[in-house]
């Protein structure tokens, strides 16, 4: 496979933990988990944990599309970073975003209006049509190369900036941003719900007590470039993206295959891409949802296959499950860790699963070593994973 | 030239269906998607999944794929996704509350679930994505399949694009020609007919590595035919 040099130049990221890079440290150091009930906002009577973002910056907030509000406030981060208004000259720039309550038409409103009188004001329809993650960013910042939004469920934000660097890699754009976002909404919550996965308490991600997850919002974004631009422009890389592989399960469509083989065969083609070893892993940021069955399968597997017992943590203790952004937010997550050395705690574990021989970190924990594996599970069997690397 | 072809339409399955006139209400009719043999296992999939799983499966035979599919890629495009299933799961929750939705409904909206059951249906265990956009999405993911086949992650892909029809979308559709002048969309249908009608269906190429460099061909002819944001909704299966 191509082993292509990819760089990060830019990161941006917005959760419950906060807006920018700052608040997400300080939130992540103190252990701060900013959990709330349910919004009267979501429209659900579930009685639910959530981790909801408080403050979306005002110049960002684009009228009920919560989502592209989202990612509009974790792209400016990342293009400023990256000083992309410097470069943007003569280069081709793609948009490669992961969501799923902004690719379904779900208002309530319209559809309930529509069910009661046969006629709906179209108003909520015009904003979807507006509101297609990837191409209402390419619009708003005049970004010129492919554009894509990825749809798999818990796993887009992961493969959207895998889909991103292949992009790259064969010469389709020169840049591009790529992550995940999606907000907390009504329908996901309901639906977590019916699938008896939804925790009534705070989530405890690799606990033996785990018993499922609680949902977040955010986005998180970063923004890739190819080795030439990177040279030509005088960029400043912070990180490498050096490998990505996914597969399915062909399974289930909501549990992953227990033996983690198409876990397994996403990791493995990540590290062909990568052309790195295995002990080199200094810490893998897991899908660790908490509930019963992603626990077990992803950490049986991690334990299986990763024999120098690297550090593997969930940050979902601190953002609940954000679906489409995860991807996003914990590929930045790990970028953050390997640029400042530490790991904050795996949020929420008292006792771990005996059944799982994984090294979780119960406090602030300092770590040496160049490479993370950032690692994603969803509906549909999908299994994804990001190998990062420090500059 | 190995590129495999698999379609399903309000004409039928098959690329000889394309011969055929189209069913009455421009609907993929319920016979088109009844094959025991092929859709074992998805007894409870929507008709979203079927018609995705059925034209991937076609493509893949049509290549003389399906023997060596184990690390086959899939991509799957869609504008609108599996929105009848969603609209079904607003209804469970309008009819039946929040707390009592059905699970099998919820996991049939998500967009991946028609991959889900591709992969299936071929026995592939190879990487998997669907993708959406309103501008273009078939053209894009035969930009993705190029890649995918020219770095080496995939030796053979199945690449399609699919809609599905909902009584809620045929009303928006319907407001949307109201309010718009949608006639020149026309020239993209296979034949004359007047008026524009929505419709459904799947369309999936299966190709090797060697077939690579015919994909960006193929995209760029889609990206002639330049239609822009809401009129995309019209520019279904039968449009190609």
């Amino acid at each position: 496979m191509l082993k292509n040099k990819t760089y990060i130049t830019g990161y941006g990221l917005i959760s419950a933990l906060g807006c920018g890079v700052d608040e997400t440290l300080s939130s992540l150091e103190k252990g701060k988990r900013n959990v709330s009930n349910m919004p009267k906002w979501v429209g659900s009577v579930l009685d639910k944990k959530v981790f909801v973002v408080d403050n979306i910056p005002e110049t960002f907030i684009q009228e009920k599309l919560r989502t592209l509000s989202l990612s509009f406030a974790a792209v400016d981060q990342a293009i400023n970073m990256s000083e992309l208004s410097k470069k943007c000259e003569n280069v081709r720039i793609g948009v490669c975003m992961g969501t799923t309550v902004a690719s379904q038409l779900n208002d309530v409103g319209f559809y309930t209006e529509l069910r009661d009188s046969g006629k709906a004001e179209l108003d909520a329809v015009y904003r979807y049509l507006g509101a297609n993650l990837a191409e209402a960013i390419a619009e708003k910042f005049y970004f010129n190369g492919p554009v894509l939004t990825v749809v798999n469920a818990c796993s887009s934000g992961t493969d959207a900036i895998g889909i991103a660097k292949s992009w790259i890699d064969n010469d389709l754009c020169d840049i591009a941003i790529a992550g995940g976002a999606d907000e907390l909404n009504r329908v996901p919550v309901s639906g977590f719900n019916s699938l008896s996965v939804y925790s009534d308490e705070l989530c405890s991600p690799f606990d033996i007590n785990r018993n499922g997850l609680n949902l977040g919002e955010g986005a998180g974004v970063i923004v890739l470039e190819s080795e030439k631009v990177v040279n030509e422009k005088s960029s400043k890389p912070l990180a490498l993206c050096c490998g990505y592989g996914t597969a399915v399960d062909a399974y289930h469509l909501t549990a992953p295959r227990p033996d983690g083989s198409g876990l397994e065969l996403a990791i493995n083609t990540a590290f062909d891409q990568a052309g790195i070893k295995k002990n080199e892993i200094a810490f893998i940021n897991a899908h660790g949802t908490a509930t019963r069955n992603n626990d077990l399968v992803e950490g049986q597997t991690l334990g299986r296959i990763f024999e120098h017992k690297p550090f593997v943590l969930s940050t979902k203790g601190y953002t609940g499950h954000t679906l489409g952004a995860a991807g996003g937010l914990e590929t930045v997550f790990s970028v953050l860790a390997l640029d400042n050395g530490w790991l904050p705690a795996n949020a929420g574990l008292s006792e771990l699963d005996p059944e799982l021989n994984i090294n979780v970190p119960t406090c602030k924990t300092s770590f040496d070593g160049d490479y993370a594996l950032s690692t994603s599970l969803a509906f549909g069997g999908n299994n994804s994973a990001l190998i990062l690397g420090k500059i | 030239m190995t590129i495999g072809f698999g379609i399903v339409s309000s004409r039928g399955r098959g690329i000889k269906s394309m011969q055929n006139p189209f069913s009455d209400e421009f609907a993929v009719v319920p016979a088109t998607l009844k094959d025991k043999d092929v859709l074992k296992g998805m007894r409870r999939a929507d008709r979203f999944s079927k018609m995705t799983a059925l034209a991937a499966y076609d493509a893949v035979v049509d290549a003389d794929l399906l023997n060596s599919s184990a690390e086959l890629g899939i991509i799957v495009s869609t504008q609108f996704g599996p929105h009848a299933s969603t609209f079904k799961f607003l209804d469970d929750l309008l009819d039946y509350g929040d707390g009592e939705s059905s699970p099998t409904t919820f996991s049939h909206s998500v967009h991946n679930a028609a991959a889900h059951y591709t992969a299936t249906t071929i026995q592939s265990r190879g990487p998997s994505t669907t993708v959406t956009t309103f501008n273009k999405p078939f053209a894009q993911a035969l930009d993705l399949a190029y890649a995918w086949l020219n770095e080496g992650r995939v030796d053979q892909v199945v690449v399609g694009y699919v809609e599905e029809r909902s009584k809620a979308m045929d009303y928006i559709v319907s407001e949307l020609k109201e309010k718009h002048d949608m006639l020149y969309a026309q020239e993209f249908r296979f034949e004359d007919s007047s008026p524009i009608a929505l419709s459904e269906g799947a369309v999936f190429l299966a190709c090797k590595k060697e077939d690579k460099d015919i994909l960006p061909v193929i995209a760029n002819d889609i990206r002639g035919n330049v239609l822009q944001s809401v009129d995309n909704l019209f520019v279904l299966i039968n449009s190609f």
